[in-house]
């Protein structure tokens, strides 16, 4: 290899798409299928047949923008395939996969569970445990993202290139 | 008729009923009242907060887009730069 190699594209890519596998385990499993919170269900508690659709449409909201942030990891991924100065990393996008689920469930939980209390992960006696295990499994996400990342610097080789 | 065609029958009925009950209330006053409920003086505020988690990560993403790792090129005698 005779130029500089940039890491950044395929780490933006992993990100984005681990974002959205995050919010879609977060929306399907913990909003759907076990109906533990919903968007709003803290302060619009879903008792009703109207709360429940309005949780509904907010809970919509959520995996159309979890969508889109997948949607553009994709086109950031086919981007950075096409370039010869980002090495092509098996290291490098597990790890900003697995960053950025972390990263998903850091800030979402930080802001929504913390800051803003619109639901919590489990509510019920131990809410406060719930949210606080969820920050800690992103802070847990993304230190082992950030390791395998650092050790994809010394992968080289662009997509296509021979082994 | 064979228990073996009951089956697809079955799935045909199933199939024809489940758009009735999916459809059952597109307009109706429970609809109405969630509309008007989602487009209430809270929904910018409860749009921001939906967005922002996405903005945050964004903004975090487009940094490590620009500065993540950069290596110069290997020097192919393994002189010291």
């Amino acid at each position: 290899m005779n130029r500089e190699t940039h890491q950044g594209p395929l780490v933006a890519a992993g990100l984005l798409l681990g974002t959205g596998m995050g919010g879609f385990v977060d929306g399907i499993v913990l909003h759907q299928i076990l109906q533990w919170h919903n968007m709003l269900s803290t302060v619009r508690p879903p008792t009703d047949l109207v709360t429940m659709k309005v949780n509904m449409v907010w809970d919509g909201l959520f995996h159309a923008l979890t969508w889109a942030v997948t949607a553009a990891g994709l086109a950031l991924l086919w981007r950075a395939g096409k370039r010869d100065d980002v090495p092509w990393s098996g290291r490098t996008l597990v790890g900003s996969l697995a960053a950025g689920w972390g990263l998903f469930n850091f800030v979402e939980g930080l802001i929504d569970h913390q800051i803003l209390g619109i639901h919590h992960v489990h509510p019920g006696d131990n809410e406060l445990a719930w949210d606080l295990g969820f920050l800690a499994s992103g802070v847990v996400l993304v230190l082992v993202g950030w390791a395998l990342i650092r050790a994809g610097r010394d992968d080289r080789a662009p997509r296509g290139a021979a082994l | 008729m064979s228990s073996r065609r009951a089956h697809p029958l079955l799935v045909v009925f199933a199939l024809l009923a489940t758009p009735a009950a999916a459809s059952a209330c597109p307009d109706c006053a429970t609809a109405r009242a969630a509309r008007a409920s989602v487009f209430d003086e809270d929904f910018g505020r409860n749009l921001l907060t939906a967005l922002a988690p996405f903005l945050v990560i964004g903004l975090v993403t487009a940094t490590a887009y620009r500065s993540g790792s950069r290596r110069a090129p290997t020097n192919p005698t393994g002189d010291a730069r």
